[in-house]
């Protein structure tokens, strides 16, 4: 009974992944179906904003430092990255000529959480920022059209906020309020920490729904989500206590109904170092990817029943994208890999980059829509 | 969208100019699969198998105090507890393989244990009266429950006065002693596929996709601990300055056994460091940075003094000369530290990108 028997287990692992389905990813080309841009790291060791497609490498932007999530502005051919926590920079370059359009720098004192976001009519750019007189969070709206200056600063009604997403209708702004207070990239509260997840009316500056996992998984750090056409939010999480603590990692969310962990069967679950990276839903909203670089692998919920469905090994990898194919991914790795992937039939397949280097790719990325 | 990919890559043509050439990877498949055979049957099967056996001496150990055989005493439990924690130290760096199987690694021994889990759980356990200890129980116990950490308290604590024929605190350490050697010798048998996976790597496998990753665990095994030991084992119990060392925050204070655990972990690296053939990780540095190869070697025994000069800690309080010759190991494993990853940059091994810097 004690010993596990290794094939036994990785069965275990893919028993509900429908290993017997068709093999069609083997048939499919290796190229990469799409235009998706993501930090990295260089193999100079220096850090970069990339876009990466079919035919080449279109964009090799040199950032003054590390940066963490990527965007494609929705009316420009712009891409625009974000300095890495507690960083100052937003770069956005122009794709087309690979000129850099801005570098907006934040005033002394003020930094950024790496995420960002740009309302559907391409006018405003919203960023979660620490401002040094207030400990809990804002969402700082800036005015592309008027030099790019800040226009407005919202509370995010918690501490230490990470990802945001715009609502479809533009309405709202939901927030990862990750809890932790940190000073450099020290943690200084992580016994009294208290993530939420919370939904920010632009018209009228409130937090208009706050919801949080009960509070003895207050050590569940609420960091990262992806929101889908339809208002359901997958999020992937960071445990900050005990190593071996049975806690949840993944959990979604809707309008008006609590918060609810995930499923993720105790032998992955153990694997996973109780951290999550990046959440994505595929281009039809019902399938939910999360990866977990330490655990290698990323894996996927069905979010119409909430059931999981599977997980693949992908080493280091941790920026997810959708493809425009239901139930399929692009998964990038900091091993400088990209992998197509199925949620619906947990296969995988490594993908050719265009040119030699290795880029380490960072944490997160975004497909070009259209 | 507009224009989409056809502009100049100005940018692109920039960088590639900036962008130091790679050269080819420094070491090769077949240096990866040597390494990796070498390490595999000199240095992690070994001390398993010694784990396995030392823990599995302490089972029986147990069990005669518990039957009140004759000659069976606390002190040679207390003795076999030693051994085989002391194995166990020889392997803790060892953070891949069937030891991470469903938290493995971590019911071997729960530590640290900031809310006395521990303690919790085994007073739970020991209330309940009708408890058959077996390995049924253990199976489905809380992971504070089932390792080093459960048994050294039993061993260690007043709780060793329970140790006599029937009582149950002479069950749950027998239940506790067998569990603990159960897992080790498990561990020990799927070694075998677990070995066959390292030696196979290939882009479909289970287990590693090239040798360069398979070798890599390697790496992070020597290189990750050392950190980890300064700040857990050295830094956290000593605190800021002397008036706030708190010695109950050091590993296996119980058993007096802190300080033997970090000599124990720094001879398990030094000799993952060099002590394999035909193959070590010294070796392959020796070709590309002999300075640094011969370094190395130099930081390991400076850092392995340190920790044998410390004054022996008994009890809760660590005297004023062990806290200071403590702080001269940390310093000398900072300066391992730095100069373990120097090697690392040295031979292109990357011990992770997102999974070890993410956000």
């Amino acid at each position: 009974m004690m010993e596990i028997n290794r094939r036994a287990f990785l069965g275990l692992l893919t028993a509900a992944g429908a290993v017997a389905a068709m093999p069609a990813l083997a048939n499919q080309s290796r190229a990469i179906p799409g235009v998706y841009a993501s930090a990295s790291r260089g193999e100079d060791g220096r850090y970069y904003l990339n876009v990466v497609a079919q035919d080449a490498l279109r964009v090799t932007h040199l950032l003054p430092e590390r940066a963490h999530q990527v965007l494609f502005h929705p009316k420009q051919p712009w891409v625009i990255a974000v300095a890495r926590r507690p960083g100052t920079f937003i770069d956005i370059v122009d794709y087309d000529s690979g000129l850099l359009v801005k570098q907006i720098v934040l005033a002394k004192g003020h930094y950024l959480y790496g995420h960002v976001q740009v309302t559907a009519d391409g006018r405003y750019l919203l960023t979660t920022e620490k401002h040094p007189d207030q400990q809990e969070g804002q969402v700082v709206v800036r005015d592309l059209r008027a030099n790019f200056d800040v226009v407005q600063r919202y509370s995010t009604g918690g501490i230490g906020p990470h990802e945001l997403k715009l609502t479809a209708d533009q309405s709202e702004v939901v927030i990862a309020n990750g809890g932790i207070l940190t000073e450099g990239r020290e943690k200084l509260n992580l016994e009294t920490m208290q993530p939420s997840l919370a939904y920010l009316n632009l018209a009228s500056g409130k937090i208009v729904e706050q919801v949080a996992l009960d509070e003895r998984y207050h050590q569940s750090s609420i960091r990262h989500f992806d929101l889908s056409a339809n208002g359901d939010v997958l999020i992937a999480m960071q445990y900050q206590g005990h190593p071996a603590d049975d806690v949840p990692l993944v959990a979604h969310h809707r309008r008006g109904q609590p918060l609810t962990a995930l499923d993720i069967p105790t032998p992955v679950r153990t694997q996973l170092k109780q951290y999550c990276g990046s959440a994505c839903f595929d281009s039809t909203g019902r399938f939910g990817a999360v990866s977990a670089p330490r655990g290698n692998r990323v894996m996927f919920w069905d979010m119409t029943s909430g059931q999981y469905l599977s997980d693949v090994k992908t080493k280091d990898g941790c920026g997810l994208a959708p493809t425009d194919v239901a139930s399929e991914f692009i998964v990038s790795t900091g091993r400088g890999r990209f992998y197509r992937v199925n949620a619906a039939t947990a296969e995988r397949q490594r993908l050719s980059l265009p040119g030699e280097a290795i880029w380490q790719w960072d944490n997160h990325m975004v497909r070009l829509a259209g | 969208m507009m224009n989409k990919g056809m502009g100049i890559r100005y940018s692109l043509a920039l960088c590639a100019a900036l962008m130091v050439p790679k050269a080819h990877a420094v070491l090769s498949d077949e240096q990866f699969i040597g390494l990796t055979e070498s390490v595999v049957d000199q240095h992690v099967l070994p001390r398993y198998q010694a784990l396995a056996a030392s823990s599995k001496a302490l089972s029986t150990r147990v069990r005669a105090l518990c039957a009140a055989k004759p000659q069976a005493s606390l002190a040679e439990a207390q003795q076999a507890f030693i051994a085989a924690l002391q194995d166990w130290q020889q392997v803790q760096h060892i953070q891949f393989g069937p030891v991470t199987l469903l938290m493995r690694n971590y019911s071997m021994q729960y530590w640290p244990d900031k809310k006395n889990l521990g303690g919790k759980q085994l007073r739970a356990a020991l209330a309940d009266t009708n408890a058959v200890y077996d390995a049924a129980y253990l199976q489905h116990a809380s992971i504070a429950l089932k390792g080093f950490s459960a048994m050294e308290r039993l061993l260690f604590t007043k709780h060793a006065q329970q140790l006599t024929s029937g009582t149950p605190t002479c069950r749950l350490s027998d239940g506790i002693a067998q569990h603990i050697a159960t897992s080790s010798a498990a561990i020990v048998s799927e070694w075998a596929a677990e070995r066959d996976g390292m030696l196979n790597a290939s882009e479909d496998s289970d287990y590693y996709e090239s040798p360069e990753e398979a070798a890599t665990v390697l790496f992070k095994a020597l290189v990750e601990p050392v950190e980890a030991i300064r700040d857990s084992k050295i830094l956290a119990p000593l605190g800021e300055t002397y008036d706030k060392a708190r010695w109950t925050r050091s590993e296996s204070w119980r058993s007096d056994q802190s300080v033997p655990n970090m000599v124990s972990n720094v001879l398990a690296l030094q000799a993952l460091y060099q002590a394999t053939a035909p193959i070590s990780i010294k070796g392959l540095l020796h070709s590309v940075d002999a300075p640094l190869a011969a370094a190395i070697s130099e930081q390991f025994a400076a850092a392995l003094a340190a920790l044998q000069a410390v004054p022996q800690v008994e009890g809760k309080t660590v005297s004023k000369e062990a806290y200071d010759q403590l702080k001269v190991a940390e310093r000398a494993l900072r300066t391992l530290q730095s100069s373990l990853l120097a090697a690392t940059r040295q031979l292109d091994i990357q011990l992770g990108f997102n999974s070890r810097d993410g956000d």
